[in-house]
């Protein structure tokens, strides 16, 4: 009977959207810490990397039954976080700017050491905050999640002579404000 | 420091800040209720997006048949636009922002930077003329004019405006005249100097020109796909996707203004034409508090006087600023003179002049690069003297 062909499609098709779904949360479980430290240095806030990470998880979850296939699916994933951020920066950055809050050290943490982290830090976080989308995220790209010229291309589609570009210009620009402020210290 | 001592500071900075963001969330659970939520919202969606694919993909074959001008310049490798470039035609991406200038408006990604166009040497021959290649601004982070000293980028080029003084010319014949010299990053041309046909171009770049409302267009990508998606967005319009009209009268002062709960402010800048209405060069618009900053700012300045003749020294072009509130919209036009910059919409219909906090709010993505010539964008950045304001 049509009905009972009908039916047996219809299980087949819930079984696997069953599997695909634990699937992806046994996936998003793993990397959706790591994913949102990485949308954290895209945006620069909490809260637009939650926004950011939640708006690409929930563009995976819709095509999952490819995006599981591939073999690289965090590659995949990162593309979309930064592509959600730059979405989200072109409609509110003239109404909102991430300011870089100097965060209290760890307990018991103190003295010159930390006190130097925290300023390098905040430099690298300062110049962050002043690149445009596409070269933060080569930034962060390469020096956090430490990928090749070539991967982090292919990541953000784009040419790898202009992920160099990027990541030649921000380190010069780090190396001037280094050098400038240590002058002034 | 050596180059190795600086990633490490990098990397170790990066590292830094990464452990302060707060981990933890229900984000399997919230990605599937909201993929739900979209498969519903689509299949309302999906009959309006065919048609506006539809649209734009006749616009171009519209476009496409038409004859080039034999006056203006054409490569040995120049061949009629291809009609199939219907069938590549996409969707444009949601975050992708508008360009518009002189009747015409086209989408391109939102990272993309601004600069000029080459131009049909004066000189008898097909040469072309530049007055600066590649990108000279792109938007910053906080959405104002930023400038670049590396021009490799993708970038939209506006014919017209001089980015700089030192033009070159010469070296260039018929057969590389329709090639750039920079086939590394995309561009678009509007008021290219090109005829219309598709031209191939080293490391895998295509150029191709076509013509709506009487401009060329000119784009060159080596993405078959982002190609396609730009030339496909192109359209013809009255009133451009930020409310500015393709051309208008030069105004000679605002209504007086009075508070108001602005929404949205459209930016237009025109350039002066003899014999002609004024042509929109660039427009941007500002939404929200933002916008609401840029009326305040106008308006919390006291009235001044010019201590010159504006006619004695006029200047290219104006920025027409048009507030919108939910009853009405006020229109302030600024001018930029040799008198300096001023807003003639003052108390009284009185004059108020430049500050830096007053012209800062509306210099935003590429209006401080093509406004009179970069000088606002240039005060901006401290290159002149402003009052602060």
């Amino acid at each position: 009977m049509d009905v009972g062909v009908a039916s047996d499609d219809a299980r087949v098709g819930d079984s696997a959207d069953v599997r695909d779904g634990d699937d992806f949360d046994v996936w998003v479980g793993a990397r959706a810490s790591s994913l949102l430290r990485f949308a954290y240095l895209m945006t620069g806030s909490q809260e637009a990397a939650e926004e950011s990470v939640q708006t690409a998880l929930t563009t995976a979850c819709e095509k999952w039954s490819r995006v599981r296939r591939m073999d690289d699916r965090d590659a995949y994933v990162r593309r979309m976080v930064v592509n959600a951020h730059i979405s989200r920066w072109r409609t509110f950055r003239r109404r909102e700017v991430p300011v870089a809050l100097v965060q209290p050290g760890h307990a018991g943490a103190s003295g010159p050491d930390v006190a130097r982290g925290v300023t390098e830090a905040d430099r690298v976080w300062r110049l962050c905050a002043s690149l445009p989308p596409s070269q933060r995220a080569s930034v962060v790209l390469r020096f956090y999640e430490d990928l090749s010229y070539r991967e982090i291309a292919v990541t953000l589609g784009c040419r790898e002579a202009t992920v160099r570009s990027h990541v030649h210009r921000a380190l010069a620009t780090l190396r001037a404000t280094i050098e400038q402020e240590n002058s002034h210290e | 420091m050596n180059d190795e001592e600086l990633e490490q500071v990098m990397r170790s900075g990066l590292h830094t800040k990464a452990g302060e963001v707060e981990v933890g969330g229900e984000y399997a659970a919230l990605a599937r209720a909201g993929a739900r939520t979209r498969r519903h919202t689509r299949v309302g969606l999906v009959a309006a997006v065919t048609a506006a694919v539809i649209v734009a993909s006749v616009a171009v074959a519209d476009r496409v048949g038409q004859d080039p001008d034999p006056t203006l310049i054409a490569g040995p490798g120049t061949t009629d636009a291809s009609p199939d470039r219907t069938a590549e035609t996409s969707a444009v991406p949601g975050d992708w922002r508008v360009e518009s200038y002189g009747g015409v408006q086209l989408r391109v990604p939102p990272d993309w930077g601004w600069g000029g166009v080459p131009m049909k040497d004066p000189a008898p021959g097909p040469r072309l003329m530049s007055c600066g290649e590649g990108a000279f601004a792109f938007p910053g982070d906080d959405g104002q004019t930023r400038f670049v000293d590396d021009r490799d980028m993708p970038y939209v080029g506006r014919a017209g405006y001089y980015m700089t003084d030192m033009c070159t010319s010469g070296g260039v014949e018929q057969g590389d005249a329709t090639a750039p010299p920079m086939t590394t990053h995309p561009w678009v041309w509007l008021g290219s100097p090109l005829a219309i046909g598709t031209v191939e171009l080293p490391n895998d770049f295509v150029q191709e020109t076509v013509e709506v409302n009487g401009l060329r267009v000119t784009v060159g990508d080596d993405d078959p796909q982002e190609l396609a998606t730009i030339l496909g967005s192109i359209e013809g319009v009255e009133v451009d996707d930020n409310g500015c009209a393709s051309a208008t009268t030069l105004p000679k002062q605002s209504d007086d203004l009075t508070p108001m709960a602005v929404e949205s402010v459209s930016v237009c800048e025109y350039r002066l034409r003899d014999g002609s209405d004024p042509l929109l060069g660039y427009s941007t618009s500002i939404t929200g508090s933002a916008a609401q900053r840029v009326f305040d700012a106008i308006y919390e300045t006291p009235g001044g006087q010019l201590e010159c003749d504006p006619d004695v020294s006029p200047s290219a072009d104006f920025v027409l600023l048009r507030f919108r509130s939910q009853s009405e919209d006020i229109d302030v036009p600024v001018r930029l003179d040799g008198c300096g910059g001023y807003y003639t919409g003052g108390r009284q219909g009185g004059t108020r002049l430049f500050t830096r906090a007053n012209v800062t709010p509306w210099v935003v993505d590429g209006i401080g690069l093509y406004a009179s010539g970069g000088m606002v964008g240039n005060a901006i950045s401290g290159l002149y003297d402003m009052p602060q304001g």
